[in-house]
């Protein structure tokens, strides 16, 4: 390929190919999708067929692989020139039909044309068919007219005219404003408007800018940005271009999914042929304009979407979000911490129209707020599934109901799910509801990158938001706590709910959490994971309330619920439930007949989905009780009960709704009666909570009460307060505390070091240790379950209150009593003291000193203490035959030797 | 792959010329753990050893990165990846009794692969085919409806085969 030296350059191989005819519209040309699904479908093995046929054959015409064109659900599909016949689910053995039929007769092969019903006329061209009547392409321009891995192809159909355009005629400045101007808000999440970020990163300090394309597209069943990358990569590339040239950067990245290997191969050709036309890289066109592109492939994780985890992901650490400030746009923010632009590829891909055309054009599509067109992913329960573009504004009926041709089988609408696992479900009525950023947002859900998935009466809501929150669940990074422990218990309450367990206080269970999920969490991943189950919540939530009361899913998905019945009207024995039943619950009947047997059946479903006739039918569970009045307590209902769910009380039997079955067994056996059913929810909490109490009772333990008079007798031989409380506290802890209830088990722990610190003076002993003490008293009185715990909070009160003067005095190092160790000191009292050496001798701690004198007949001259290695045990005290050992508060000394 | 030879100038491309020795450093390590884990089908621990020294990043620190990505195994994998969905159709049609029988067959426990790397024995939770359950994939290709009579030998034989 010729390099492009300068803008003139470029024009004139736009001409060239103009006169050349490539890609004009009265030549002979098939356009063959062979997007990922049209390849799944064989599209791959049709194009070489097409090939060789059309070779043999001798007609004049091309053939064009490109990228997907839409209706997936349909493919492979082709457009045929110059007529613009469109046809659908092409098989390979069809291309000699075509060819005669189509290139040489010029006429359509019928069964190949679109057709809504057998009944209705077959749409001819593309604009007849319905799914593509209200589509207007901005960002998916090209897709499905050219060769993705041609860029001349590109340059045809008036590619990199918006840069040549900049380059020759804007300045960097225009180019943003232009964009500002059209208000271009970002395709890829929140809907942040592009002007205003590329303006943050143009005007953040940094000497080098990054211009970053988030290709990451992890939401399931979204297939926006695949589409682009693998159809048209040069418009992602030019946008890109635009973007750097506006905010004067010279390195782009690519961020690709590492599952789109297809998408690689493109950008990776797309890129190499920019390069070598002289597009990308060094003085792009003459003009001294550098900027080179390069990409990067993720490695499955879904986070990794999240701008700043991006960064991480490209720095080649573990993927974590970081926190913000800095922004990406701001210096420290980026990848090695230069200034970085993201946007999603889809708002690339829109920016060389925008400049092409001009602001003004762009704000002619959308709404007022968020101009131009969206990409939307619609799969679910339409029958129409495909990639569809549509304005801003239009209604979800219309993209449902026109574009997506309805609900598959006619069957009843339910909800739409938009914005993938970030988003929220919709219910019908917001069905006219014209759609962009801002009502989507009013009504609790999220454009998001624009996954639309359908759901009707068979799908279960709260399956489905269980779904998806799981996927949220399985791709949290892990950083926070309410993300990760946050989503995991949401997750284990809802599978607690859709297998028949659920509890009264669920629901409000789960809003808690996910509020606190939503406020805590670092990034957008945590802050919308529990978006499904809140507007789930919001919009379906008697459905919820069914499962958790009446234990019954309308739409017949989860498992568990519901009561499973073999209608014998109908049944003709065919026999194929009872092969398919795992679990031996079907059963033949002495009349012969077939019957679940309750009891066993686990209700998974399977007999309901294999039996031909719908002889089998899904219930709401009734609910047993028996009418005291009549039961005369014979007890042949509990011998029968095979659950043992019949409990005995004192005032008589009760089915515990919980355990019971319903399998009808007690309702047969009591003869008088007494067993009736009823079909709601309501008896359901009364039973059970009965049954609640009287599970209570058996297990209460009460804690043996140990009395507390040992401990008494040992705390009287102290004198001193504090002593005392720390004695008694020790001995609690060490005999009778069990240990059960907080404020006692740690209120007493506490105590004790608080009493330690006050008896030793330690650092830091002060007037709060005392209210502390206090605090745990008044706790331990008010709060501990048995008397124990409470006389000894008692104790530590009383003792507190009545002598508070005495815990001061420790304070500031007085023990009254002389009982606190570090309080007192012992002194030898030199005018009593007779030198007989006794308490020399005594001392274990050799504490005393003396000096030897041969004038003196005992041979010591002068006793002393040494107050460092005296432990004050106290034992000279009792050998001193004189009594000269004195105890001495150290500060009463103190004060002494002032005066 | 020959990890001593690797040029990070040249892996981490243009954009290297703003990035310090270390950086760049960094920067390739993902893409070569791809790499690597493309020619050899997991990352080997020797080859980490050597991508230790030649990146000057501590093994911890790779191993730490790389188990934080989902595509990245430890443990080689078998030339032909069985894997038996336990999704939910399929495991009430019994396709617990299927992983049974093939743990048996083949000697090994679900996630094991036998010891001449040959085979890999794995679970999914659903493939999609739930209509044909119980479903198993054998590189790639579903086979369903296994429980029906003879089914099951069948498919170990077609693993023997393949
Ligand atoms: C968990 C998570 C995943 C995301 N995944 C994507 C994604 O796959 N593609 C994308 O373009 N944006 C994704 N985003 C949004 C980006 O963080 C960012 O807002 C967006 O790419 C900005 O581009 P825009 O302004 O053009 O929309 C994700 C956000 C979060 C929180
Ligand atoms: S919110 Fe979740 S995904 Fe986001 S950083 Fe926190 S833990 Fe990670
Ligand atoms: S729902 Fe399952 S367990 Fe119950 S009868 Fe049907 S097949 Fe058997
Ligand atoms: S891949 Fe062919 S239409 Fe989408
Ligand atoms: S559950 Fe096995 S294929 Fe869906």
């Amino acid at each position: 390929m010729q390099k492009l030296k300068s803008l003139d350059d470029l024009k004139s191989l736009r001409e060239k190919l103009l006169k050349d005819g490539v890609l004009a519209p009265n030549k002979k040309r098939i356009r063959v999708c062979c997007g990922t699904a049209c390849r799944a479908n064989n599209s791959l093995k049709l194009v070489d067929k097409l090939k060789k046929d059309i070779k043999e054959s001798g007609v004049d015409a091309e053939i064009i692989t490109t990228g997907c064109q839409g209706l997936c659900q349909l493919g492979p599909v082709m457009t045929i020139q110059p007529q613009g016949y469109f046809y659908h689910k092409v098989k390979p053995e069809r291309s000699e039909d075509i060819i005669s039929f189509t290139l040489k007769g010029e006429r359509p092969v019928w069964d190949l044309l679109f057709r809504r019903s057998l009944g209705e006329k077959p749409a001819y061209f593309i604009k007849d068919v319905p799914f593509y009547r209200k589509q207007l392409r901005i960002a998916l321009r090209n897709n499905g007219r050219i060769d993705p891995e041609n860029i001349i192809h590109y340059i045809a159909v008036g590619g990199y005219r918006a840069i040549e355009k900049a380059l020759t005629v804007m300045t960097p400045q225009q180019v943003l404003d232009e964009v500002k101007r059209a208000n271009l808000r970002g395709r890829g999440g929140a809907g942040f408007p592009a002007g205003i970020k590329w303006e943050h990163t143009k005007n953040s300090s940094g000497t080098e800018k990054i211009v970053i394309a988030n290709g990451d597209e992890g939401d399931p069943g979204a297939f926006m940005d695949r589409s682009i990358m693998e159809g048209d990569p040069h418009s992602l590339l030019e946008g890109m271009m635009l973007c750097a040239y506006a905010i004067g950067a010279h390195y782009g990245i690519i961020y690709v999914r590492h599952e789109y290997p297809l998408a690689v191969k493109h950008l990776s050709t797309a890129i190499k042929q920019a390069e070598e036309i002289g597009l990308l890289g060094e003085n792009v066109l003459g003009t001294g304009f550098n900027f080179s592109i390069q990409i990067r492939e993720g490695a499955g994780a879904f986070v990794c979407g999240e701008a700043t985890a991006l960064v991480s992901s490209i720095e080649g650490e573990r993927g974590f979000p970081r926190p913000r400030p800095p922004r990406l746009s701001e210096k420290g923010g980026g990848p090695w911490g230069y200034p970085a632009n993201l946007n999603n590829i889809e708002t690339y891909a829109c920016v060389p129209a925008i400049i092409e055309k001009g602001a003004t054009w762009f704000l002619k599509t959308g709404t007022q707020n968020s101009p131009g067109t969206k990409v939307f992913a619609l799969t679910g329960k339409v029958k129409n599934t495909g990639l569809v573009e549509v304005p801003m504004g239009i209604t979800l009926r219309e993209i449902i109901y026109d574009i997506g041709g309805g609900i598959i089988g006619d069957k009843k609408f339910k909800a739409v799910q938009t914005g993938g696992p970030s988003g929220g479900c919709i219910p019908e009525k917001y069905l006219d509801l014209p759609i962009d950023f801002d009502s989507l947002t009013k009504i609790g859900s999220i454009m998001g990158s624009g996954g639309m998935v359908v759901l009707d009466e068979d799908n279960c809501i709260v399956d489905v938001a269980k779904f998806f929150l799981s996927f949220c669940q399985s791709e949290s990074c892990g950083k926070c706590y309410p993300c990760r422990v946050g989503t995991f218990q949401m997750l284990q309450i809802l599978e607690k709910i859709t297998s028949g367990n659920g509890e009264e206080g669920d629901i409000e269970r789960l809003e808690e959490l996910g509020n606190y999920i939503k406020s805590a969490s670092l990034c957008g991943l945590g802050k919308s994971a529990p978006n499904p189950v809140l507007t789930t919540i919001k919009y379906f939530r008697d459905e919820y309330e069914e499962h958790i009361k009446n234990k019954y899913c309308r739409a017949f998905v989860c498992q568990g619920l519901g009561q499973l019945h073999l209608n014998t009207d109908i049944c003709y024995q065919c026999k194929r439930c009872m092969d398919a039943c795992p679990f031996e619950a079907i059963k033949e009947s002495n009349e012969g007949f077939f019957y679940i047997d309750q009891v066993l059946c686990q209700r998974c479903k399977a007999c309901f989905s294999v039996c031909p006739l719908g002889a089998i039918e899904i219930k709401e569970q009734p609910v047993l009780y028996i009418d005291k009045e009549l039961c005369y307590f014979c007890r042949s209902c509990i011998n029968v009960c095979r659950v043992d769910a019949i409990k005995e009380t004192s005032t008589g039997f009760i089915i515990d709704s919980n355990i019971c079955k319903k399998c009808g067994d007690c309702f047969n056996v009591c003869p008088m009666g007494a067993i009736k059913y009823e079909k709601i929810g309501k008896f359901l909490k009364v039973a059970s909570a009965e049954i609640a109490y009287e599970g209570l009772k058996e297990k209460e333990q009460v804690p043996v009460d140990i009395p507390l008079d040992e401990i008494f007798h040992d705390v009287e031989k102290k004198i001193c307060p504090v002593q005392k409380s720390l004695t008694f506290i020790e001995e609690f802890i060490e005999g009778p505390m069990c240990g059960r209830c907080y404020p006692c088990s740690f209120g007493t722990e506490e105590a004790k070091l608080r009493l330690l610190r006050i008896t030793q003076k330690l650092e830091g002993a002060g007037e709060n240790d005392i209210d502390a003490l206090k605090t745990i008293a008044s706790n331990m009185i008010e709060a501990s379950f048995c008397k124990k715990g409470r006389d000894t909070g008692r104790f530590l009160s009383e003792i507190l209150s009545s002598s508070e003067e005495e815990f001061r005095l420790h304070l500031s190092g007085i023990c009254s009593n002389r009982e606190c160790i570090s309080s007192i000191s012992y002194l030898i009292n030199p005018d009593l003291c007779i030198r007989c050496g006794e308490c020399l001798k005594k001392c274990k701690f050799e504490a005393i000193m003396a000096k030897a004198s041969e004038s003196r007949p005992s041979e010591y001259t002068y006793f002393e203490i040494k107050q460092k290695a005296c432990a004050r045990c106290g034992e000279c005290v009792k050998y001193c035959p004189t009594g000269a050992i004195e105890i001495i508060s150290k500060v009463k000394e103190e004060i002494l030797a002032k005066t | 792959m020959e990890i001593e030879a690797v040029n990070e100038n040249f892996q981490i491309g243009s954009i290297g010329s703003l990035l310090s020795g270390k950086q760049k450093k960094r920067g390739i390590l993902i893409h070569l753990l791809q790499q690597i884990q493309e020619e050899y089908g997991y990352i080997p621990e020797e080859i980490v050893k050597k991508l230790s020294s030649k990146l000057s990043l501590s093994m911890s620190e790779i191993f730490s990165v790389a188990s934080f990505y989902k595509m990245f195994r430890f443990t080689p994998r078998g030339k032909k990846l069985v894997k038996v969905c336990l999704g939910t159709a399929c495991y009430v049609r019994g396709s617990k009794k299927v992983l049974n029988t093939l743990e048996n067959e083949f000697q090994l426990k679900n996630g094991e692969t036998s010891s001449d790397l040959s085979i890999t024995l794995e679970t999914v939770g659903c493939v999609g085919c739930c209509g044909l359950a119980p479903v198993t994939t054998v590189n790639d290709e579903v086979v369903g409806d296994i429980t029906s009579t003879g089914k099951i030998e069948g498919l170990i034989k077609f693993i023997r085969k393949k």
